[in-house]
């Protein structure tokens, strides 16, 4: 490895995490012994540790390990990178592979087929498998070239960050291989948090009545009966209980509301994606306003943007909170059953036989 | 003078306007032109023109060089007292100007790189429409070069503003002394420390009172109404409507609705009544509720309770106190609107 390559990866891993934290950073790489550490100055700016922490590497010789210390960073704010799921197709798949397993196969794969030096490193974390490749060429050393792929053991689900086309064709060629699978496809599933990612990949079955299944078993310790208390309180639910006086008219319906959307989404925190995005071809459907466009044979091509923290609890309270109507549309409904949040909508007879409003 | 007063007279009109839709409300129009500026029927009198209308330089495109295709930020301004467009007293600006922003730069730590600034008021040809309106002024700040790095950063643009007002129908200063002069809006774009030392500027040494221009929901109703059948003739911008999500509902924050240019324009088209200039409220409601309703019955989202905070269209994109024209051709039109606006927003303040 170039020794470039290496102060860039130790620069670029430092400025990503705070000061404060680099420290436990090192410490939880593992490669220095506490003499080492000892040795550093942590309270120096950030250029200054970095350029610390490489001449250490230097003296102990440690090279492959400083990409664990970039993965072990990625692990730590996977928020940052915009993560696409992909899917394995084939009959026999092979996912019960153990990391060192997987780094050889990898090594083997992508050595004949990549143009440079192939910088592989393979870490077991948070139950998934992380594999952190890097393929150095002639040009500089980019953060943007470094890829990362996470692969759940025995699904075919893998996650894997955003990548040039070029890398891309690379990268999905070789897991192919290496899982023995006929092809990879994107779900059209994408978004920063990983574990809801993957939940929502691996659960698809999770929504409706399931969720009540899905409660129960994942409790700590399922043969204990105790009270299950999902429902939030909030403070102004206390202050009516506790005083007589105040009276909610709308409370049934409210309750109502509650009811039905509890019965689609859940009483559990849902998951966290950033983004919802629809593409519409449909006929337009606004006629009541323009007449004019009544019986327009022409289709009414549009795109919609659901946006916010967590959207997926958002489409919950419009329903919650009577900006949606009830029963919501089964492309905002069934967003955890589909595995996906790039839609396209498109009228029954466009679509040969589908039912109107399903998604492709 | 029309007063803007809006008396609704269809039931559609008063559904648009009815009180589920978002605050604040304004008085509003009853109708709006939307084509070229009226010339036969112009205010003004012969007598006092000094100039002819140079119409045919606003159709001539590429006549507005750097007003296109960039983000600007919109203020509208009280009327500026004793303002000259005479070349010596633009000089004298840009002097005192550049003097103002060296003392307020010494006023701070020293973050400045030690350039000094050029300042240049200069008159900018072509956003004149009627005879009536003010000479638009643009103003440059530059830095100058000083200890001999002419290369690095000399001449390098800090600031670029321009003052306008275009095709207005009223001057709110014709029944004050002349030493007034109205310009509706102004225009700028740079870094906002920057900014907000011109307009400081700008208010003590013209008397003025300048303010961002925020367009409401209706006004953005009104404007991705009347330009949605406007298409340029080669890539169309798609029509693009941003709805904020109340905070009640956490989780979402923002819904972007964006329609194919083409097919809005056939919605546009069956709504909009032909061989009339002007665009009537009725019609805004009817083209902003009929797309409200293809959304709910697509998703079943109210969007009708949301406040639309931002809108795309052909023409332009405006929304958050900003703005960016698209095509040169069609920006006196985006321009003349903001006048307006901004006129009504003065007037409602000068009022009250």
């Amino acid at each position: 490895m170039d020794s470039s390559v290496e102060k860039s990866v130790i620069r670029s891993v430092l400025s990503k995490s705070l000061s404060r934290d680099i420290e436990t950073l090192v410490r939880k790489w593992g490669c220095f012994s506490e003499s080492d550490i000892q040795k550093l100055n942590f309270r120096a700016t950030k250029s200054a540790i970095a350029s610390q922490i490489f001449e250490l590497c230097k003296e102990l010789g440690l090279k492959q390990e400083i990409g664990d210390l970039d993965l072990l960073c990625t692990q730590l704010h996977s928020s940052s990178k915009k993560w696409t799921v992909l899917k394995l197709k084939g009959g026999q798949l092979k996912t019960d592979l153990d990391p060192q397993d997987l780094r050889d196969r990898l090594v083997a794969v992508l050595e004949t087929d990549c143009l440079g030096d192939v910088h592989l490193n393979v870490k077991s974390y948070g139950g998934a498998i992380w594999i952190r490749v890097y393929v150095q060429g002639a040009a500089p050393f980019k953060t943007t070239d470094v890829v990362y792929v996470l692969s759940y053991p025995h699904t075919p689900i893998l996650i894997a960050c955003r990548m040039k086309v070029k890398m891309q064709e690379i990268v999905y060629s070789a897991l192919v291989e290496v899982f023995e699978s006929e092809e990879v496809t994107e779900l059209q599933l994408t978004g920063h948090h990983l574990p809801s990612l993957a939940d929502l990949a691996l659960q698809q079955t999770s929504q409706g009545p399931f969720w009540k299944y899905r409660n129960i078993e994942e409790a700590v310790n399922p043969l204990i009966r105790s009270k299950v208390s999902t429902k939030s309180v909030t403070s102004e639910d206390k202050e009516r209980e506790t005083d007589e006086r105040l009276m909610d008219e709308n409370r049934e319906e409210k309750q109502s509301r509650q009811e039905r959307l509890d019965s689609t989404f859940g009483t559990h925190a849902q998951p966290t994606l950033e983004k919802l995005e629809y593409k519409l071809d449909l006929r337009f459907r606004g006629t009541t306003f323009a007449p004019g466009m009544k019986g327009q044979p022409d289709l009414f091509h549009c795109r919609v943007k659901f946006e916010g923290p967590s959207v997926l609890e958002g489409t919950k309270n419009l329903g919650r909170t009577g900006f949606a109507s009830l029963p919501l549309p089964r492309h905002l409904a069934k967003v955890h059953s589909l595995a996906k949040n790039h839609f396209t909508v498109a009228e029954m007879d466009s679509a040969r036989k589908r039912p109107s409003s399903q998604s492709k | 003078m029309e007063t803007p007063r809006t008396t609704p007279s269809t039931s559609l009109a008063l559904c648009y306007t009815s009180p589920r839709r978002t605050c604040p409300y304004r008085r509003t129009p009853r109708q709006r032109r939307l084509a070229g500026p009226k010339l036969s029927t112009s205010p003004v009198s012969s007598g006092r023109l000094r100039r002819s209308p140079v119409t045919q330089n606003v159709e001539k495109p590429g006549a507005l060089p750097g007003l296109t295709n960039k983000t600007w930020q919109v203020l509208y301004l009280s009327p500026l007292y004793k303002f000259s467009t005479q070349p010596q007293a633009l000089k004298q600006y840009g002097r005192s100007l550049a003097t103002f922003l060296v003392q307020e730069a010494d006023k701070e730590i020293a973050v400045d790189n030690g350039c000094t600034k050029q300042c240049v008021f200069s008159v900018y040809e072509g956003l004149r429409v009627n005879a009536a309106d003010p000479e638009a002024i643009q103003i440059l700040v530059t830095t100058k070069a000083t200890n001999g790095n002419k290369k690095t950063n000399g001449g390098q643009v800090l600031l670029t503003a321009v003052l306008c007002g275009i095709d207005l129908e009223s001057n709110p200063c014709t029944g004050l002394k002349k030493h007034f002069t109205y310009y509706p809006i102004l225009l700028v774009k740079s870094r906002v420390t920057l900014s907000a030392l011109l307009k400081s500027w700008l208010q003590r040494h013209f008397d003025c009172r300048i303010s961002p221009l925020m367009p409401t929901s209706m006004d953005l109703a009104w404007m991705v109404a009347m330009w949605s059948g406007t298409l340029a003739e080669r890539k169309n911008k798609p029509v693009e409507l941003l709805y904020s999500v109340p905070e009640e509902c956490e989780g979402l924050s923002r819904i972007t609705y964006t329609i194919n240019a083409e097919d809005c324009k056939t919605l546009w088209d069956s709504i909009r009544s032909k061989g009339s200039d002007d665009f009537t409220g009725e019609e805004v409601g009817a083209f902003v509720k009929s797309l409200e309703e293809h959304f709910y019955e697509c998703f079943k989202v109210k969007l009708w309770k949301m406040e639309l905070r931002r809108v795309g269209t052909p023409l332009a994109y405006i929304g958050d106190g900003k703005v960016k024209i698209f095509s040169p051709e069609n920006a006196w039109q985006v321009l003349r609107l903001l006048s307006e606006l901004a006129l009504e927003q003065f007037q409602l303040l000068a009022t009250t």
